[in-house]
């Protein structure tokens, strides 16, 4: 194939641009979620700097594609466990007006709540890979995991810093050994 | 190709330049097919082609390739029918000078072809009725035979309608 083409370069690039384009449709979910955190009070520069790095990692995994992009949407669907669950516990015990400075709940059962949404976000990954091609799993899995993470930790930055570790440390906790399962059973060469 | 087509629409890279050397032919056989050959339906191909591989991602799978891809340019091929149709359908647009296209007319050039269209009207008004009529039914040729005239009796009679539109032309703008 002649590379010099200059048609041929014009057409990868509008296949590289329809990726991206593609990319930040899927990218275009998460903005809610920002929206949503920030109006409930979540600290603004935390939650900003989490979509940052979500928004960054949903474009760069849709646009490569194959088991990277089969993990972003499970990834997001499972974020979302976190997120909601955040929301649950804040809401149930406080309502809605109270700001970190002033709430009373225990950093300890911050911590326990949002790693135990991070170890439901973790399963429904493992669920969701079960379902993917064998050789995307590696690949697939890492990336839901990111995605998952950051999604969650949004919603869990309510909690501080102590949300976000919470979160981390439960999807890491699930997604860890199904990393290694997928790596270890996936074909050579996937 | 399908296959091929549903590689590239997950990301697979590597599947791209056997899509593109089976997708460039198909496209073009097909465009100058539906537009008869030229730069319009080169044109049209190059069109389609982007428009395939810009849209690749939207491909679903167990569709034909072919078929999703010969849809897109026949999308194309419209298009560039009705950019046609409004080429022929605004002539200043275009200039043809010793039976060749040219580009758009510049402004200037523009206006320069209004006074020499205008000029002309003038003369023709000028002349008898017949001469005029003459004239105008060499542009149509049926009109002359709406006429009832011989081919022969009309050659003459332009002729010599033409001579005085020309004898006319010299002496208002003193040349042919």
């Amino acid at each position: 194939m002649d590379t010099t083409d200059p048609l041929r370069r014009r057409a990868r690039r509008a296949y590289e641009l329809g990726r991206l384009r593609r990319a930040a449709l899927v990218a275009a979910l998460t903005v809610p979620l920002l929206l949503l955190a920030v109006s409930c009070g979540a600290g603004l520069h935390l939650s900003c700097l989490l979509e940052i790095g979500l928004v960054a990692s949903v474009l760069a995994l849709v646009w490569r594609g194959e088991g990277f992009e089969a993990g972003a949407l499970p990834g997001l669907f499972a974020g979302a466990i976190p997120f909601a669950a955040s929301f649950g516990l804040r809401y149930s015990v406080h309502g809605p007006s109270t700001h970190c400075d002033t709430c009373h709940i225990p950093t300890a059962l911050c911590f326990a709540g949002t790693l135990l949404s991070g170890l439901a976000a973790g399963a429904a990954i493992a669920l969701s890979a079960a379902k993917l091609r064998p050789e995307w799993r590696s690949r697939a899995v890492p990336s839901a995991a990111l995605v998952a993470v950051l999604a969650g930790s949004l919603g869990c930055a309510f909690f501080g810093l102590t949300g976000v570790l919470g979160v981390w440390a439960g999807v890491a906790l699930v997604g860890t050994p199904v990393v290694i399962a997928a790596a270890v059973r996936s074909p050579p060469g996937a | 190709m399908d296959d091929l087509m549903q590689r590239l629409a997950r990301g697979d890279r590597s599947a791209f330049d056997r899509v593109y050397a089976q997708a460039r032919p198909l496209l073009e056989r097909f465009t100058a097919r539906a537009l008869g050959g030229g730069a319009d339906a080169e044109d049209a191909a190059q069109q389609a082609l982007l428009q395939v591989f810009s849209r690749a991602s939207e491909y679903q799978p167990g569709r034909s390739a072919a078929a999703w891809m010969l849809g897109i340019a026949a999308y194309e091929v419209r298009t560039a029918r009705k950019r046609r149709a409004r080429r022929r359908e605004s002539p200043l647009t275009a200039v043809e000078v010793d039976g060749r296209a040219c580009a758009a007319p510049t402004p200037e050039e523009h206006s320069v072809l209004a006074d020499l269209e205008a000029a002309a009207r003038e003369v023709l008004g000028a002349l008898r009725h017949e001469d005029a009529e003459a004239i105008a039914a060499s542009v149509d040729p049926s009109a002359a035979a709406r006429a009832g005239l011989a081919p022969a009796t009309f050659r003459k009679r332009l002729q010599r309608a033409l001579e005085r539109a020309r004898l006319l032309w010299r002496t208002r703008h003193g040349h042919d």
